[in-house]
C-alpha cells in the first residue's frame, strides 16, 4: 500500500508542499504585504510568489484522481483494492415515489 | 460482660471519625437501586431524599449541580438507579449518598450500560476536547468505516460527488449491527492506522433504534478510535441520536450526509479563496506602486541645497529599479485569478514612462550643475599650487601666488602678478 505523502520543508519551491502548508505561507505573504512598509524590491517578490502560490494551490485541487474503492481481505490475510460499485437500494421504503 | 478497661475507652468524635473512614474508603463509589421517599428540594436547589427498599433505607442529597441536570423529574415513590459516594456527616452522626449520577429505573439495560460506559470513558480523559485532533484541509484519501450496502454510504458518496468529485475514497465494509458488528467496526479503524491508508476515517451508519445503533455504544469500539492516529469523523444514525463513537471521535457529524459537508470544504469554496487571496496580492501590489510613486515625488521637492547629491541618488536608484522590474516580471503575472492584467499593465508602463521621465529630467539637471557644462561655456577652475585649494575670491591670492588653472580639456600654471581688484 501507498504510504501517505509526507510533508516536505520546502524553502523557495512550492511544488515539494502540502495544499496547508501553501495556504499557511499564501496568508502569511498576503498580511505581509498588508501590514508592512516593504521595499518596492520585496513588494515584487511577494506578489510574484503569492501568484505562483495560488497557482499550486489550484493546481493541486485537481490533482485527485476520482476514484472509489472497496478494501477486501484475500484469503492469505492481505489487502486488496476493488472499484466500488454502490448496491442500488433494497429496502422497499427507498426509491420508491409512492 | 466485663467492665471495660480504662484504656479501651474511646470519644464519640474517636469512634465517629473510623467509622467514616472505614465507610468513605469502602465506597467511594457504588451504583444503587432503591425508591425514592421523603422528597424535598431546598430553595437553594439541592435535593434531599430517602432511598429505601422493603428493608432498609438510605439518606441521599443530589446538590443542584446534579439536580438541575436530570433530564426527568423527581417524585417520591419513584424506583430510580443512582450513583455516588457514601459520607459521613459527624456532626449529626449520620451517613449519606451523595449523588452524582441519577437515574429512573424502568430506563432498561441498555440504557444504563450506555451512562456506565460513557462515566467510565469521560473519567479516562477519553472525550476530552483536547484530545480532538484536527482534520486534514485538503484530505488525500478518505477512509470510510461502514455497511456497503447502507444508506449511509450511498448519501455521503451522492453528497460528496456535488461538492468535491475528484477524491480518492476507500470503504472498509463492516457489519453495523448484530454480534460481532463492534469488532469488525473496531478492526476496520485499526486497520486503516495499521496500512496507513488514508488521510481522514469516518466511522458512520444510517438511523434506527438504540438497539441497532448498539455497536457503536460499545467500549471496544470506543477504544479502537480513541487510539487511532488518523482523525476520525463519527457519523452515527440521526441529528438527534449521541452514541458514545461520536464522543470519542475527533468530530461528530449529526448525520452520514453532514459527515460528507465536514469531512472536506466544497472545491468551489477552495477556488473563491484562492481567488480572493488573489485579488488580495493584486489590490496591495497596485497600493505600494502608487505608494512608491508618491514618495518619489515627495523626495524631488525637497530642501533645495540638497538637489545635487538627491538627484545623483535618484539617478542610480532608479536605474536599477527599471533594470530588475517590469517587463519580464509582467508576463509571469498572467494568470486565471489575475482578472486584471491589463488594468495592472497600464498601471505599470505609467511607472515606468514615469521613471523614464525622472530619469531624464535628473540626468539634464546634473548636466547643467555639473562641472563640465560650466567649463565648456569658457568658465575655468583655479587652484592654488600648493594645498591645491580653490580660489573663489581675490582675498584667496595674492601678488606672486603659483596658481594652477583648469579649464575644459587641461590646466596650465600661472603666477599672479599684480594684486587683485575686487570688483563693486
Amino acid at each position: 500500500m501507498k504510504p501517505r505523502r509526507k510533508t516536505a520543508d520546502a524553502a523557495g519551491n512550492p511544488e515539494g508542499l502540502t495544499f496547508e502548508h501553501a495556504i499557511q505561507q499564501l496568508e502569511k505573504i498576503v498580511a505581509d504585504m498588508e501590514a508592512a512598509e516593504l521595499p518596492l524590491d520585496d513588494v515584487l517578490k511577494n506578489y510574484e510568489r503569492g501568484t505562483r502560490l495560488v497557482r499550486f494551490c489550484g493546481q493541486k485541487l485537481d490533482e485527485a484522481e476520482k476514484k472509489i474503492e472497496l478494501l477486501t481481505k484475500k484469503a492469505d490475510g492481505s489487502v486488496k483494492l476493488e472499484p466500488f460499485e454502490p448496491v442500488e437500494p433494497e429496502d422497499e421504503n427507498e426509491g420508491k415515489l409512492f | 460482660m466485663p467492665a471495660p478497661s480504662p484504656n479501651q475507652v474511646i470519644t464519640v468524635s474517636e469512634l465517629t471519625r473510623r467509622l467514616k473512614a472505614q465507610l468513605e474508603n469502602t465506597f467511594p463509589a457504588v451504583w444503587i437501586e432503591g425508591e425514592i421517599s421523603n422528597l424535598r428540594v431546598a430553595e437553594s436547589g439541592h435535593a434531599y431524599f430517602t432511598l429505601k427498599d422493603a428493608n432498609a433505607q438510605l439518606s441521599a442529597v443530589a446538590f443542584r449541580g446534579v439536580a438541575g441536570r436530570l433530564g426527568f423529574k423527581l417524585a417520591d415513590g419513584m424506583a430510580v438507579v443512582a450513583f455516588g459516594e457514601i459520607s459521613v456527616y459527624e456532626k449529626r452522626g449520620q451517613y449519606q449518598l451523595i449523588v452524582t449520577q441519577l437515574l429512573p429505573k424502568g430506563l432498561g439495560a441498555l440504557q444504563l450500560a450506555f451512562e456506565q460506559l460513557k462515566r467510565k470513558l469521560a473519567a479516562e480523559g477519553l472525550f476530552e476536547t483536547s484530545r480532538k485532533k484536527p482534520l486534514p484541509v485538503l484530505p488525500q484519501r478518505i477512509g470510510i468505516v461502514t455497511s456497503p450496502a447502507g444508506a449511509a454510504i450511498r448519501d455521503f458518496l451522492n453528497i460528496i460527488g456535488r461538492r468535491y468529485p475528484n477524491l480518492h475514497i476507500i470503504i472498509n465494509p463492516v457489519r453495523v449491527q448484530g454480534t460481532g458488528a463492534a469488532e469488525e467496526i473496531a478492526a476496520a479503524v485499526d486497520q486503516f492506522n495499521t496500512l496507513n491508508l488514508v488521510d481522514v476515517i469516518i466511522v458512520t451508519r444510517g438511523g434506527g433504534s438504540l438497539e441497532d445503533l448498539w455497536a457503536f455504544n460499545e467500549e471496544i469500539v470506543a477504544r479502537a478510535i480513541a487510539r487511532s492516529a488518523i482523525p476520525t469523523i463519527s457519523a452515527v444514525g440521526h441529528e438527534i441520536d449521541f452514541t458514545i463513537a461520536d464522543f470519542v471521535a475527533d468530530l461528530r457529524a449529526p448525520t452520514p450526509s453532514a459527515a460528507a459537508e465536514l469531512v472536506v470544504k466544497s472545491k468551489g469554496e477552495f477556488l473563491d479563496d484562492l481567488a480572493q487571496f488573489q485579488s488580495r496580492l493584486n489590490k496591495d501590489l497596485r497600493l505600494q506602486i502608487s505608494e512608491a510613486r508618491r514618495r518619489l515625488a515627495d523626495c524631488v521637492l525637497r530642501h533645495p541645497v540638497e538637489l545635487i547629491r538627491q538627484y545623483r541618488q535618484q539617478v542610480d536608484d532608479l536605474s536599477h529599479r527599471l533594470a530588475m522590474s517590469p517587463d519580464a516580471m509582467l508576463s509571469r503575472w498572467q494568470d486565471r485569478f489575475a482578472t486584471d492584467t491589463g488594468q495592472f499593465n497600464s498601471v505599470f508602463a505609467r511607472y515606468r514612462q514615469d521613471i523614464r521621465q525622472r530619469l531624464a529630467h535628473a540626468q539634464s539637471k546634473l548636466d547643467l550643475l555639473s562641472p563640465k557644462a560650466t567649463l565648456a561655456r569658457g568658465y575655468s577652475i583655479t587652484r592654488l599650487a600648493d594645498g591645491g585649494r580653490l580660489v573663489r575670491r581675490t582675498r584667496d591670492v595674492a601678488t606672486g601666488a603659483k596658481v594652477t588653472t583648469i579649464v575644459l580639456d587641461g590646466e596650465f600654471d600661472s603666477v599672479v602678478s599684480s594684486p587683485p581688484k575686487i570688483k563693486d
